[in-house]
């Protein structure tokens, strides 16, 4: 198979309209390292070398994305069940060499740049660790670990190493959601007090198991020893968006989740709603389920003059506007003025959809698994992380398990100060 | 600071933005009213538009010929009115002209690749006298294959009926709903004034008006050949055409009405710019309480007016 590498400059050329806005920049700095990029021809010096650990279905996505970067060579591939291994074998044309063990992949490959980590979840804080520690740059799917303390160990480490630890929350470099944030900063829809935030599938969330032996291996998620279930997998994302357009961490969590439709043995809940508080009052409001999929995936983000639907790129004010006509009427009111209220004519507005159609936020065609990807290239290929890239992503991670934590206690959840990243 | 109390807002509906401005009312009020004349239009909407796919109507235009057809109550009030202008304008103003219209909008007016043929053929699907009308069981039957209503140019001055003694029964006396600014109902008066000053822009040149009419509980409605954009330039044009001949208007013109009634607005605006003379004088001697203002641009700078008051 041919892999057709995407054209960089064209990927930069799309990136750099963030260049004129540098006080927002400055609040995405991983992007302003994009904009500033010169996109001069690649020199083979510029090439970086990884390697991918985990291809099952989240990692075989990953590392079709990865084969398209036109500065990323896809060294080695490691996976410890044989249909994966297989796999990506066939999907590298034989050209990355294949392990069945990590350990094994970082001891041959010492000059291996950097790593790439879809793993089922409960295996990425040591993975993760031991790259580091090998000197190794790291980019780990979201969740970043099980646990709490195994998130904290990971930012611990890459903070001693100086390696980069980048975690897959894509839509930190989605162009749809950086346009919404702009707008935001900008104050387009006014003070955020809500973020509602939702995940619903119709389905039982199973993978086929050639054999009951493996079926705590492939369906990992559905048991408490390797996932959180609908909040690391899914609630993550979306808090994620929540903390950054809030631009705060959140307070406190309250929740509830339930096993209450798909009851096959498995150990997450397949319902979980919950509130998340923020200082000075905003809450993120999020549930996710898998047996209705009518809403699909929103995070509905809402301020007093306007709100934001990322998911389906558009924006809606509270305040549509007014006719030219119309709105000259109601400020000569305003005024006390009486005089001709202009109508007809030019200001005949076009037609538009039954209800308020709101307003694309940004057309786009890069797929942001992709973008995040090439921002992990690059930051490896300058050898530093961008700054608070990984704290967006260990928020997300804390959030998504207090909230597990608040459903499984039963109990109201306050943040720990000590998993407070401050800002670079 | 202005002590005039102001309520305004605007919601999405009928194909265009509906503005609402309400004055001398307090704002909770003012806000519950507004929200009356949003479910009102909305509801009205959802039996007429043709763009809802399980509307009244909808269902009426998939049935096809030589079908009786039941047809709920408001609906019926609607296809009965706009039967009437049918009648009034011999044929000019017709609800089930919608093939011919497509036809010409297709083709974006280009006479020169439209045939005899296909005109032919659009007014076989046209035309309000292949509707046979069971006034006493409120059905309809159309006789000819292919035949569609399409209130699109009637439908906001009927909204505009229906919410007017709607906010008149609540007590609202003063404001202005507008919809798109070609179909406006102005209650009472401005506040600074006597009535409110409604001023029909010249459509080349936009910051001038080529009329102004004092509008007190009344309606003004425009239609035109041609829209064009806020400097004057021309934006698109409305292929208004003749469902009796099947070809449209010419020339760039317009036509506002002020009315009591904003549907008979919207019928006489659109017919007027169809009918030739002798039938406009006709139709006008029929009217009463109506002033009717042609504009007929014959040059970027230069432009005729007639206003006919009844």
């Amino acid at each position: 198979m041919e892999i057709t590498k995407k054209n960089r400059r064209e990927f930069l050329k799309g990136m750099s309209i963030y260049a004129g806005s540098t006080v927002f920049l400055a609040s995405i700095p991983w992007i302003k390292a994009f904009a500033g990029e010169s996109g001069k021809n690649i020199a083979p010096s510029d090439r970086v070398r990884l390697g991918i650990i985990g291809v099952g279905s989240r990692g075989h996505g990953l590392l079709l994305n990865l084969l398209e970067i036109e500065n990323v060579e896809v060294a080695a591939v490691c996976d410890n069940y044989q249909p994966m291994y297989e796999r990506a074998i066939q999907t590298t044309c034989g050209k990355a060499k294949a392990f069945y063990d990590y350990r094994k992949m970082i001891e041959e490959f010492p000059g291996l740049d950097g790593v790439v980590i879809a793993t089922p979840l409960h295996e990425h804080a040591h993975i993760a660790i031991d790259c580091l520690n090998a000197g190794i740059h790291v980019f780990c799917e979201k969740s970043m670990a099980r646990t709490i303390e195994d998130a904290k160990q990971m930012v611990d480490i890459s903070v001693e190493t100086g390696k980069i630890l980048q975690i897959g929350q894509q839509r930190l470099f989605n162009p749809v959601y950086l346009d919404a944030l702009e707008r935001v900063r900008m104050g387009e829809i006014g003070q955020i007090t809500q973020v509602r935030a939702f995940w619903h599938r119709n389905n039982d969330w199973r993978r086929p198991i050639p054999g009951p032996e493996l079926e705590r291996k492939i369906n990992w998620r559905l048991y408490k020893e390797y996932s959180g279930g609908l909040m690391t997998e899914l609630a993550s994302h979306q808090i994620q968006v929540a903390n950054w357009f809030i631009d705060q961490v959140p307070t406190q969590v309250v929740g509830t989740g339930s096993i209450c439709f798909w009851k096959d043995g498995r150990e997450v809940y397949d319902h979980v709603a919950l509130v998340y508080d923020y200082p000075g009052g905003a809450k993120c409001i999020y549930d996710s389920m898998i047996a209705n999929k009518h809403y699909g995936l929103e995070e509905q983000i809402m301020g007093n003059l306007g709100t934001i639907e990322p998911e389906v790129n558009r924006i809606y004010s509270e305040n549509p506007p007014q006719a030219p006509g119309i709105r000259q009427l109601v400020n000569n009111i305003s005024s006390d003025v009486f005089d001709v209220i202009p109508i007809g004519g030019a200001t005949w507005l076009p037609e538009v959809g039954v209800r308020d159609p709101g307003e694309m936020i940004k057309s786009y065609d890069n797929n942001d698994t992709y973008l995040e990807l090439v921002g992990f290239a690059k930051a490896v290929k300058a050898g530093k992380p961008y700054p608070n890239l990984l704290r967006e992503g260990f928020h997300a991670t804390v959030a998504s398990l207090l909230g597990l934590q608040a459903m499984d206690t039963n109990s109201v959840v306050n943040w720990p100060a000590e998993y407070v990243m401050e800002k670079d | 600071m202005s002590e005039n109390q102001i309520f305004s807002d605007t919601f999405f509906a009928m194909g265009t933005r509906c503005d609402v401005v309400f004055t001398n009312v307090e704002s909770e009020f003012a806000e519950q009213m507004f929200h009356l004349v949003k479910n009102e239009i909305v509801h009205l909407e959802q039996i007429i538009s043709r763009f809802i796919s399980d509307s009244p109507v909808s269902e009426l235009n998939r049935a096809g010929k030589n079908k009786w057809l039941s047809v709920p109550e408001k609906l019926w009030g609607v296809i009965s009115l706009s039967f009437d202008f049918f009648q009034m304008s011999n044929g000019a103003f017709d609800v089930t002209a919608g093939p011919i219209i497509s036809l010409w909008k297709k083709k974006d007016g280009n006479t020169a690749i439209i045939s005899k043929k296909e005109i032919k053929d659009a007014l076989g699907k046209s035309g309000f006298h292949k509707i046979d009308m069971d006034f006493e069981k409120q059905k309809i039957r159309f006789t000819a294959e292919g035949m569609e209503f399409d209130f699109g140019a009637i439908g906001k001055g009927i909204a505009l009926d229906t919410i007017r003694p709607i906010l008149e029964k609540n007590g609202v006396k003063n404001g202005i709903i507008s919809f798109g600014e070609s179909s406006i109902l102005a209650l009472g008066k401005h506040p600074n004034g006597k009535n409110w000053p409604l001023g029909i822009r010249n459509t080349f040149h936009p910051n001038k008006c080529v009329h102004v009419f004092s509008s007190s509980n009344e309606c003004v409605t425009s239609s035109g050949t041609v829209v064009n954009d806020d400097k004057g330039r021309v934006k698109w044009r409305n292929h208004i055409v003749s469902p009796v001949y099947g070809h449209p208007v010419e020339g760039n013109k317009t036509v506002s009405v002020k009315s009591q009634s904003a549907s008979l607005g919207e019928f006489i605006s659109t017919t007027w710019l169809i009918l030739p003379e002798k039938d406009k004088n006709i139709l006008a001697g029929q009217l009463e309480n109506i002033e009717i203002l042609e504009v007929g641009y014959v040059e970027e700078n230069d432009f005729k007016t007639r206003i006919t008051i009844r």
